[in-house]
């Protein structure tokens, strides 16, 4: 993005996630991206795009015989590509952590709120009984839990979306992470929970100088939330640049695309126009995962096709202050 | 999933009216082995009155005296304990043999899996009976060795039960977040894992109680049984001597083997039923 490489907490790059052996199939291809502290980078695309795989990858948690094929992700000064079972253990939770889109099922049925946060605690902290306690009420204090001592023997199924989405944040949170992964952290809730969720995920955020990596395909949390954004296809960042930049100057067709599906973003202190325009969508659909097209991998879905498109994938064009996208027809289609 | 609360759960148990009957013959069966020495003090095996003394005949003996003139009713008190104990022992042994194998079959699948599910499968390829007795056999038999040869014959059932839930709660999302907050492997199994696959195992081992009493009966009446114990076992096998002039000495620990084996398995439906309210049949 536009700062240097060197402030980043972390930094993913050149990444391929696949099945190798010989039949190697790749599935992410070649994914690079930096995270700063206190910022927020969302990664968008629609489902099949790679993007919940890239987020398991940065944890080392790819469910087998998916692997990391190729790249480096370095969190800090540590090479999260080379870390053995005990160190990533400790960076899971203590130096990245991650937050599920379902907060019902990310929760265990049988155990109380309280003790579940409890043992996301344990893991990176040995405390006693009684400061354990206070650490778990500290906790959902933070995510603002109301009646916080109250809940905490209540089982996950007693509580609201919202509300359980708060104590998932809370057992992310637990470990101290300097790295949020949200993976569609607000899908499954309703708008205003939504709203809720992600406000005071933004103030944790200033308050500890987090760096959230935002997963989803909502390009309007997009908009309000995200200081970069990144948008996958077909298991490459095809757009990506400052979120001010990339939504109000959208160079890719496919990014183009995205907004043109969805009613127009519109800041909340610009008021509503009463304009409405026809919603276009994108003609056909994603290409399986691992069986992208050669050359640009959106070439048969775009208006734009010429033959150049089929022939190489396209390389990365700068558009203007560390806004790129991988297309040949930048320059000529303004 | 149900959630564990105590008042709750008896209010679902107690629905079944055959299962708190259950409950009821098995709280008797021990409240009975814990008053032993007090109902009937001193060493059941002792000589105290004529043999053959039927039920009734001496108000001393209640249930009158065994061939050898021995009180049938301190036997009885006695001898409970023994098949309790064993019962009990086999569950326990069975399920932390199982279950554990289950948990780490079900977790790591693959080699591991394969190779305990083969050794399961060598367990389960041979009657269980047959296997007792071949164990107890080839070592003396005693509380120990009997134990062991049972547990050894049970807990495959055990083990894969435990390893199907497991399989299934390794892919859930709260598993997956566990391990997102770096927790270890066997801190996901004890405290993740474990707990929901608590219900089924419970059950299990509630029938396997029963189970337990049944083989160890059976062993101690073919003559296999510890011969220094005194339980049920060992009482059907020396009626089975007088079966035609004291039929009533067989009968006893034979009706309580069958009575103890129904309340305990009444117990167990029971427990399912409360576990999974939606498999609940009306009435009951």
């Amino acid at each position: 993005m536009t700062a240097g490489i060197s402030d980043s907490i972390l930094e993913a790059t050149d990444i391929r996630i696949g099945i190798g052996g010989a039949l190697p199939l790749q599935i992410v291809r070649g994914v690079s991206f930096s995270l700063m502290p206190g910022k927020t980078l969302a990664l968008v695309g629609e489902s099949g795009s790679g993007k919940s795989l890239m987020a398991l990858a940065l944890l080392r948690l790819l469910p087998p015989p998916l692997s990391i094929l190729h790249g480096t992700i370095r969190f800090g000064d540590i090479d999260v590509t080379r870390l053995g079972t005990a160190a990533l253990r400790q960076l899971r939770g203590a130096g990245i952590a991650m937050v599920f889109q379902e907060p019902l099922s990310a929760l265990n049925p049988v155990m109380s709120i309280g003790r579940q946060l409890a043992e996301a605690v344990r893991v990176h902290q040995r405390l006693s009984r009684n400061a354990l306690r206070r650490r778990v009420l500290e906790l959902l204090d933070l995510v603002r839990l109301p009646n916080a001592v109250r809940q905490i023997d209540n089982f996950p199924h007693r509580l609201s979306g919202g509300m359980r989405q708060r104590v998932l944040i809370a057992m992310a949170l637990a470990g101290r992470p300097r790295v949020l992964i949200a993976d569609e952290p607000t899908t499954a809730l309703d708008a205003t929970v939504q709203m809720e969720i992600l406000d005071m995920l933004a103030e944790l955020q200033r308050e500890f100088g987090l760096a959230v990596l935002l997963i989803s395909h909502d390009l309007g949390l997009v908009a309000d939330y995200a200081d970069g954004v990144a948008v996958m296809y077909a298991g490459s960042i095809i757009e990506a640049g400052t979120a001010a930049h990339v939504l109000s100057r959208p160079a890719h067709p496919y990014t183009r695309g995205l907004l043109g599906a969805r009613p127009p973003l519109r800041p909340a202190s610009m008021p509503d126009t009463g304009k409405r325009v026809r919603l276009v969508e994108i003609p056909g659909t994603v290409p399986e995962p691992g069986h992208a097209p050669f050359g640009c991998a959106f070439a048969p879905r775009c208006p734009h096709t010429i033959e150049s498109c089929r022939e190489a994938p396209p390389p990365q064009a700068l558009i203007g202050d560390g806004h790129v996208a991988s297309c040949i027809r930048v320059g000529e289609k303004a | 999933m149900v959630e564990m609360r105590a008042d709750g759960f008896w209010r679902q148990y107690s629905r079944n009216k055959l299962a708190v009957f259950g409950l009821g013959i098995v709280a008797g069966v021990v409240i009975g082995t814990l008053c032993a020495p007090l109902i009937r003090p001193g060493d059941p095996l002792a000589v105290v009155g004529y043999p053959f003394e039927w039920p009734g005949h001496d108000p001393r003996f209640p249930l009158g005296t065994d061939l050898l003139g021995r009180d049938l009713l301190s036997e009885m008190l006695h001898g409970a304990g023994h098949s309790l104990a064993i019962g009990i022992s086999v569950a326990l042994g069975a399920s932390l043999a199982g279950g554990l194998i289950g948990l780490v079959a079900g977790y790591y699948r693959g080699w591991t899996d394969a190779i305990l599910m083969r050794l399961a499968e060598i367990f389960q390829a041979v009657p269980g009976f047959l296997l007792v007795i071949i164990i107890v056999a080839l070592f003396s038999p005693s509380f120990v060795t009997i134990g062991a040869a049972i547990v050894a014959v049970s807990w495959p059932s055990i083990a894969r039960l435990v390893r199907a839930e497991t399989m299934r709660l390794r892919s859930s999302d709260f598993v997956a977040a566990c391990a997102t907050f770096g927790m270890s492997d066997p801190r996901i199994l004890l405290t993740q894992i474990l707990p929901n696959c608590l219900p089924p195992l419970i059950v299990t081992t509630s029938v396997m109680t029963a189970s337990g009493i049944l083989i160890e009966a059976g062993l101690s009446f073919i003559g296999l049984g510890d011969p220094a114990a005194l339980s049920w076992g060992t009482m059907l096998a020396t009626g089975r001597e007088a079966l035609y002039n004291g039929w009533y000495m067989s009968a006893f620990p034979g009706v309580a083997i069958v009575v103890t084996v129904i309340g305990i398995n009444l117990v167990g439906e029971g427990l399912n039923d409360a576990f999974n309210p939606r498999r609940q049949r009306r009435g009951g």
